[in-house]
């Protein structure tokens, strides 16, 4: 059975089995591989994405938990050739290293800078404590969501 | 061209030393770089692996006629398919045949299905009927140590021991005023990686080519070759980038099962691991013991060093030893013993992991040094610069391995002395030592104002103690005689440059950090070279992205490489352009063919025009430039080392045993800075991965059966961005190599075995006492109980 | 077998029910979905319904009504964080949510769900004991209200029945001199609770100690009110609460704990810790009351 999913501001019609996992549902079926998912259970961060704006962990929620809400990915917020600033960020401050958990860190610091667009880098550090970045960039990662913050906040101006 | 002559000073460097993103810096922000879960090829279909659930035991029967008749069934692999051919891992890493029928730990690879869907492929491993003929299993390394053990391989158990000494043990302990005991006890650690992997594999006739998220593409096409027993010419490798690796992705038997399906069933395979898979099923860090005694002198020195480690190998592990460059760290220890000896047990395989043995028994070496610094009262930046190795000192770890002395002299005795003359002195350190960083470090610390002693508090809060600590660590930067590099760099018809070199891609930036060598030793800016490191029908075979020496062997060969092309292209503008001066005096810079010492006197051919006319009729001499090593590298053994020091505050409270990271420090010494921004990250990278190993990290084992209890990251805990100070400092002392390419050297791994003992000292200032490692709260408070007691 | 189940997706309390019903036990609730997951992915649960309550409007709300607070089940963790500043309870609610999991794991975690899924170690039910909560379920033949410690009967068990769904909690007198708090020993900035006590002290006007709630999490299958601890600090003024009875209240709390040994910690520590955990929950009580 098909169903309408909101997706990075457009309407797919999706296949979606009642057990699949809104993670698996965006990757597969539509592609969207950065909706990255590592432990599948809801530790790590890495499946992050925005349901309404708000971050949520998308291997814990099924595919039809997704049904009537915007849902945001990594992809709707910027692409290759026109980065969102956050991403233009992450690049100038070198926030990763392997990088498969920072689609994940992007959404969650999209999430937390709409929140508090002007936070201390201990409210950084622990607002980005929900994701694992194993490689340990974590300061660098810090750093990328206060050089966004502030990149954001000259925008608004 | 003489290697040795020149390492251009620091100040003309164009690419080098600069802190560029990383190439694919867009792909990683953007979510569109492919790791090995991403790819898929059309047509593919989707196995499962069939695991043991007994520790140890010979399959007596397998039927899968249920599985096989089960729609959307494909095919499925057991013993019975796989080749009678042993085929080895990376640095001894694995060694066994792909299927064998004899299951050596829970959640060995007993079988495999392909089916049109991964549901179905599931559901068929629940038809698959196995009776074991179960084993006795062996779950303790000491145990399976002992005559009487169950064996786990046919190989025996138990591997030759690995010593190096020098001096006289005897001597050293009548010469010291003091000598201390210690042992140590480690819990293996889980990679725990954020990525897991897959692995898709495909034949096309006898040819194979597999597409995974790999740090080691020729070892892995090697592997193939061994494990098919088929020419190597037929193997295609494709690694791909991986996650968060520390080593666990090089070349995994799953690979090969994957390989094995896609032979039975025909069709493109693609074998993708759960994360209990990667965390149970693949390779974990060796679980060590380190027994020890050094003996010192009232003035500080160590005049013994003597070290006994013994470490699993787990089910498949085959090392011998585990490459612990602490030895050479300490080598200012007069009298020295290290003996490392590699037991098989039931347990998941065992294998390298960032900073093997340093971060292990590097630690108690660590802790004995800083008990004897204690013993004796010296500050402990005092006691590691007066004990420590320093550049151009003898190295303590000399002797390759006992098998390779003969061919160590031949090798030396086939070189002609033009050869050698340039060398680094053999057995000497060749550069670098944790001196600089160690008074650098204190000073920028603050070490004299914030040591108040041996297990005296910097500061007392209520039940908050605060403590400083400082550790060192040491790692090698080219394994002794490890194996072969290459590189091969192409220059296009419009001057633009492809660079060939296998390497990892796992987060260390060598992507970037090889096409920076490359554009600074071409004379091209950065955007004109772009680099191919994962496919090996295109690039030499050489050693991966493993034991931090893709900077030193393949960034050196890399520049080899590009010398090599501007060689033989010099050799044709010299006729062309230069009215014949001579080759070395032509020069590459800003993507210019120039005269080196005055350009503006002489002809300036831009790069695109030279190899045009390279290639035009009228000289047809050649449709690009080619370029690959022309020298010999000096045997890697002669002698580079990585070191790093780093510094620690801690804050323990003393009535629940918790601890936090309050301050840190790293510096290291790695040579040449290639990409500051890139080594700044690895740095931390290591520092987070060895406070990992002293906190919080730990395999907790079933006691009869040997499965792993914390199989996911509930309850296997790993550092959060809340856990390690944001404002941490790194700094470089920059002791250039006169081997590494531009004075570069590898730094992966140092890194990760300075930071637990630089956390484990911070906690004994902190509160008057050593604590077993992990350092769990409740660890910390039976360590404060028996102190009081 | 294949396993999968059918998604079923009521509008309304009363649908759910229906569902629950019909289905019996070849159908399940399913809230945010957090631990329902994992039990799923695990076959630690079997079921063909999938009766999702994460569209029931009427379910998610945090109200106050006269001087309770309402929560209800489908309030996410993340609600609790969002609206701290409500009133006294909220504050500890609050800054208990934040402890739990992570940002992404919060937002669609329920209250509800939490609670219904009965970990011996979950963060919110010491606190919310502690303050006196009590749990509203409805079910096809009427509703009940009972105090939350007998809401669980053990590891991973309540007291609902087939067709019964919770539908909220209760906190009561918030709007009085109340003060909670909640403390407890992790691993990582992101852990589950190794052991954990939460404290509630509620004071009259004369500022003597009216209530006390004392709650241990982590040492037994289920929270305990460790009630002699609660015992020792009723009736006594507030600036007489630190002159030995925080340390013989903390002993208590430990003589009450009935913990086990796991891979995570040993019975000895945890035993020891939940006095420690009760003392600081305590002082803190008394910090805050000293303000009001």
């Amino acid at each position: 059975m098909t169903y309408m999913l909101n997706v990075n501001g457009q309407d797919f019609e999706v296949e979606i089995k009642a057990h699949e996992t809104l993670a698996d549902v965006l990757r597969e079926k539509l592609g969207l591989i950065g909706v990255k998912v590592s432990c599948g259970e809801g530790e790590c961060g890495s499946c992050t994405i925005l349901v309404d704006g708000i971050p949520c962990t998308a291997c814990l929620m099924l595919g039809r938990q997704g049904v009537d809400h915007e849902l945001t990915t990594v992809e709707g917020i910027g692409d290759y050739n026109n980065l969102h600033p956050i991403q233009q960020a992450f690049i100038d401050e070198q926030g990763f290293q392997c990088g498969f958990c920072t689609p994940g860190f992007i959404m969650t610091a999209k999430a937390f800078l709409d929140e508090n667009p002007n936070p201390t880098e201990e409210e950084v550090s622990i607002a980005m404590s929900g994701n694992i970045c194993r490689c340990g960039a974590y300061p660098w990662i810090v750093k990328s969501v206060l050089k966004a913050a502030e990149t954001l906040r000259n925008e608004q101006r | 061209m003489n290697f040795m002559n020149i390492q251009q000073v620091a100040k003309d460097r164009k690419v080098v030393g600069k802190s560029v993103p990383v190439l694919d810096a867009r792909e990683k922000v953007t979510g569109s770089l492919k790791y090995g879960v991403d790819f898929t090829v059309p047509g593919v279909v989707h196995g499962k692996i069939l695991r043991s659930t007994v520790p140890h035991g010979r399959v007596k029967r397998i039927d899968t006629s249920k599985a096989e008749s089960l729609t959307g069934v494909l095919g499925i692999v057991t013993h019975e398919d796989a080749p009678d051919l042993n085929w080895m891992g990376v640095w001894d890493n694995y060694r066994g045949k792909v299927l064998d029928g004899t299951a050596r730990f829970v959640g060995d690879e007993i079988a495999a299905v392909a089916a049109s869907t991964v549901e179905i492929a599931e559901q068929a491993l629940e038809l698959i009927e196995v009776e074991y003929e179960l084993l006795p299993a062996v779950l303790d390394v000491e145990k399976a140590l002992l005559q009487d053990a169950p064996q786990v391989r046919e190989e025996g158990n138990v591997r030759d021991e690995y010593v190096v000494e020098w001096g006289d043990l005897e001597h050293g302990a009548a010469e010291a005023d003091y000598t201390i005991d210690i042992e140590m006890r480690y819990k293996s650690q889980n990679y725990a990686g954020i990525g897991r992997n897959a692995c898709v594999c495909e034949w096309d006739g006898d040819r194979v080519t597999m597409w995974t998220s790999s740090q080691t593409p020729s070892e892995l096409q090697s592997g193939i070759h061994e494990a098919f027993g088929m020419p190597m010419s037929n193997v295609r490798v494709i690694a791909l980038p991986s996650g968060c690796s520390f080593g666990l992705w090089w070349s995994n038997n799953f690979m090969m099962v994957t390989a094995l399906l896609a032979k039975k069933v025909r069709k493109p395979v693609k074998i993708e691991l759960t994360s209990q898979e990667c965390m149970t099923a693949v390779k974990r860090r060796h679980m060590e013991i380190t027994r020890g005694q050094m003996g010192v002198k009232k003035d500080g020195t160590l005049t013994l060093a003597n070290f006994s480690h013994l470490m699993d190998n787990g089910a498949y592990g085959f090392k011998t030893d585990v490459y612990f460059f602490c030895v050479d760290l300490w080598g200012g220890a007069l009298n020295g013993n290290y003996g490392v000896r590699g037991v098989n047990t039931n347990l998941v395989t065992s294998g390298c992991m960032r900073a093997v043995g340093d971060i292990t028994m590097g630690l108690a070496v660590e802790r004995l040094a800083d008990m004897c610094a204690a013993k004796v009262d010296i500050d402990p930046v005092e006691f590691r610069i007066k004990n420590q190795l320093k550049s151009g000192q003898l190295l303590r770890m000399q002797e390759p391995r006992g098998h390779m002395k003969g061919t160590l002299s031949q090798y030396l005795n086939a070189l002609s002395d033009e050869q050698k003359q340039d060398w680094p002195k053999m057995f000497h350190l060749s550069s670098g030592s944790t001196h600089e960083l160690l008074i650098q470090g204190a000073d920028k610390f603050g070490w004299a104002d914030r040591w108040k002693g041996w297990g005296v508090p910097a500061s007392v809060n209520g039940s908050k103690y605060r403590g400083v600590g400082v550790g060192t660590g040491a790692h090698c930067c080219g394994v002794e005689f490890g194996g072969n590099t290459s590189s091969v760099v192409r220059v296009n018809l419009d001057g633009s440059i492809n660079v060939f070199s296998a390497c990892g891609r796992q987060g260390q930036g060598s992507e970037t950090t090889l096409a920076q060598v490359a554009a600074e030793e071409m004379g091209v800016s950065l955007d004109r070279v772009s680099i191919v490191t994962g496919d090996t029908d295109s690039v030499p075979w050489a050693s991966g992205s493993s034991a931090s020496t893709t900077m030193f062997r393949t960034g050196w060969a890399t520049r080899e490489a590009c010398r090599d092309a501007k060689k033989q292209l010099f050799r044709i503008a010299s006729q062309e352009f230069f009215n014949g001066m001579p080759e070395d005096e032509l020069d590459i810079a800003e993507g210019v063919v120039q005269v080196r010492d005055y350009p503006d006197n002489h002809p300036r051919v831009p790069l695109d025009e030279m190899m045009n006319v390279l290639c035009s009729d009228s000289l047809s001499q050649t449709s690009v430039i080619t370029g690959r090593p022309n020298s010999v590298m000096p045997p890697t053994i002669a002698f580079a080392r990585q070191w790093a020091a780093q510094f620690a505050e801690v804050e323990v409270d003393i009535e629940t045993g918790e601890i936090k990271i309050t301050d840190y420090l790293a510096g290291q010494d790695s040579g040449t800075v290639m990409n500051p921004n890139v080594l700044k990250n690895q740095v931390i990278g290591g520092a987070i991965c060895g406070a990992g190993f002293v906190l919080y990290e730990g395999i907790e084992f079933d006691q009869n059966d040997g499965r792993i209890l914390n199989d996911s990251l509930l309850d296997y805990k790993v550092l959060r961005s809340g856990d390690f100070p944001s404002d941490v400092e790194v700094f470089f002392v920059e002791s250039e190599d006169p081997v590494g390419p531009f004075g570069a050297r590898g730094a992966g791994e140092s890194p990760a075995a300075a930071a637990g003992p630089a956390i484990c000292q911070a906690v004994h200032n902190a509160i008057g006492v050593w604590v077993d490692v992990p350092m769990i709260p409740e660890t910390v408070l039976k360590a404060l109980k028996v102190k009081s007691e | 077998m294949t396993r999968h189940f059918e998604y079923l997706r009521p509008e309304s309390v009363e649908a759910a029910i229906d569902m629950k019903v019909e289905h019996g036990s070849r159908g399940r609730f399913w809230a945010g979905g957090t631990d329902m997951m994992l039990l799923w992915q695990r076959r630690a649960v079997d079921f063909d319904y999938c009766i999702d309550l994460t569209y029931i409007k009427a379910l998610r709300f945090i109200e106050m009504d006269s001087s309770a607070l309402r929560i209800g089940a489908m309030a996410t963790l993340d609600d609790l964080d969002l609206r701290s500043d409500l009133n006294s309870a909220l504050t500890v609610l609050g800054e208990t949510a934040r402890l739990m999991n992570t940002k992404q794991t919060r937002t669609i975690a329920t209250v509800g769900g939490n609670l219904c899924h009965a970990s011996p170690s979950a963060d919110l039910t010491p606190p919310l004991i502690a303050m006196g909560t009590q749990v509203r379920l409805r079910g096809s033949e009427g509703e009940r209200v009972i105090p939350l410690e007998e809401f669980h009967t053990g590891v991973n068990q309540t007291v609902l029945t087939d067709g019964e769904v919770v539908t909220e909690f209760l906190v009561p007198h918030v709007n009085e001199k109340l003060a909670a708090s909640y403390n407890r020993i992790a691993r990582t900035v992101v852990d589950i609770a190794l052991v954990s006590s939460a404290v509630c002290l509620r004071l009259d006007d004369a500022r003597t100690v009216q209530y006390a709630g004392v709650a241990l999490g982590a040492v037994g299958p289920t929270a305990i009110r460790a009630i002699d601890a609660e015992k020792t600090l009723t009736g006594l003024p507030l600036e007489e609460l630190a002159n030995g009875s925080v340390q013989i209240a903390g002993e208590q709390a430990s003589m009450a704990a009935r913990a086990i040994s796991d891979i995570r910690a040993s019975q000895e520590f945890r035993t020891d810790m939940a006095s420690v955990m009760t003392q600081r929950a305590i002082s803190r009580c008394i910090e805050i009351l000293e303000d009001i």
